[in-house]
């Protein structure tokens, strides 16, 4: 349960850091890097429990909140990159820095496509093709090279807050 | 670990539902009391990150200054005398910005403004909206526009009490109805989720140059007249085509706006019911 007040405490704040200082950072450049996508994959691959399916909901809540976009749409994204993350999370080599960053990607594309198709069925017109290049491509590398930043505080957080069970 | 498992699949299909209700009462516009609330919290955390934002955009000019000075004194005073520097340039930056959008006022004073500060743009990489701190309890309503000195930054999309997101008019969600100087002809402006915007539907005959302004036609209700949105880069015209098209960037640069004003005598006019297909009168 402690990762559940862990995640209310943080997502909503990175949600907000997302929306007011990033644009004004290095960052500013169109594609900005997801914060709150990377910390739930990340602490997806550091802390693989099943409650972790419940920061896609505050994440998404909390990116919802602050967005132009239809409520519930982020929190749909976030649940399929989270599956995906939790997934891979079981293998024998989920800690392997390529799998990090293979998460990150994967996770990435996945929550983008599921946003683009949730925007589609919501009537927002969009060029893709922009969007595309402008924003996912950009913001997927960003998100990858965050997570290889992220996932060792991560870890450390998670090792602390709730150590690994063992199954005998 | 057959338990987990099963716990995890609930656990999912909750937050799945969860997900499909919100869309779905969001469709039919049913969730503005649960806004209400996310944004009540939300709000204050965005406020007060917000007025990091100058500390953040100046940090990446200080650190290397910063990294050379070793002497313990000479950083502390040097920290403190930059500290005031930059606060005198923010108030200077303010104030030439408010006097700015004070002209913009005078200039236009058949309206009437409401200042809001920008705390917020939109999270997700793809979707172009700001986020001002006025929102419904100082009058702000769904569809009045939203200006900077510059020119038209776009129309509030939703409004909380404190809060209110303004779709920007570079979203491909908008379509401005413009008219361009000098040539006078009219045109739509479309938004492309990019810093440039396409302007089409220009009759053929219209005399258009690089340069021209296009500014609101105030045709479809939607938007005073007048107000400035961008400036033709390229026209494209063939003699096969029915209309020409231009490539038009915006007046105002959207990631650089601190202060907007809301105009709030002005909303919007639903011309829909004089739209609709009537029987004639005579056959």
């Amino acid at each position: 349960m402690r990762n559940v007040v862990l995640a209310l405490l943080l997502l909503p704040l990175l949600a907000t850091v997302q929306s007011t200082l990033i644009p004004h950072t290095i960052w500013s450049i169109g594609a900005k890097p997801d914060l709150v996508l990377v910390a739930v994959l990340a602490w997806n691959l550091a802390s693989p429990q099943a409650e972790n399916i419940l920061w896609a909901l505050i994440g998404g809540l909390a990116i919802d909140t602050l967005s132009g976009g239809p409520m519930g749409a982020t929190i749909l994204a976030l649940l399929a990159a989270t599956v995906l993350a939790n997934f891979t999370s079981e293998r024998v080599w989920a800690s392997h820095v390529f799998l990090r960053m293979a998460v990150a990607a994967s996770g990435s594309i996945l929550y983008y496509l599921v946003y683009s198709i949730v925007l589609m069925f919501s009537n927002w017109e969009g060029y893709w093709g922009n969007t595309l290049i402008n924003i996912f491509l950009p913001s997927i590398a960003l998100n990858t090279i965050l997570m290889l930043i992220v996932f060792p505080t991560t870890r450390w957080i998670a090792t602390r807050i709730s150590p690994q069970s063992m199954d005998i | 670990m057959p338990g987990k498992t099963s716990l995890s699949r609930t656990i999912t299909i909750i937050v799945l539902a969860a997900a499909v209700l919100l869309l779905t009462l969001g469709q039919r516009g049913n969730l503005a009391a649960l806004q209400d609330v996310l944004s009540t919290v939300m709000t204050p955390l965005q406020q007060g990150l917000a007025e990091l934002i100058p500390k953040v955009s100046d940090a990446r000019e200080i650190a290397p200054q910063a990294l050379l000075d070793r002497n313990a004194t000479l950083v502390a005073e040097n920290t403190l005398l930059r500290t005031q520097k930059v606060q005198l340039e923010e108030a200077a930056a303010e104030r030439d910005m408010l006097a700015e959008l004070l002209d913009f006022g005078r200039k236009h004073h058949e309206h009437t403004y409401l200042a809001a500060k920008v705390i917020g743009q939109d999270p997700t990489a793809f979707l172009q909206f700001i986020i001002l701190n006025q929102g419904t309890t100082a009058g702000v309503q769904r569809g009045m526009p939203v200006v900077t000195q510059s020119g038209l930054l776009g129309i509030i999309n939703e409004a909380t009490p404190r809060a209110s997101k303004v779709l920007l008019v570079n979203s491909s969600e908008m379509a401005v109805n413009v008219r361009l100087q000098p040539s006078r002809a009219t045109g739509v402006l479309f938004g492309q989720s990019s810093n440039d915007m396409r302007l089409r539907f220009i009759p053929l005959d219209a005399n258009l140059q690089a340069g021209d302004i296009a500014v609101t036609s105030g045709l479809g209700g939607t938007l005073p007249a007048g107000i400035p949105v961008g400036s033709v880069a390229s026209v494209r015209k063939r003699a096969y085509d029915v209309f020409q098209e231009a490539e038009v960037i915006p007046e105002v640069d959207f990631h650089s706006i601190e202060i907007a004003l809301i105009i709030t005598d002005f909303l919007p006019t639903d011309l829909s019911p004089l739209l609709g297909t009537q029987e004639p009168l005579t056959q």
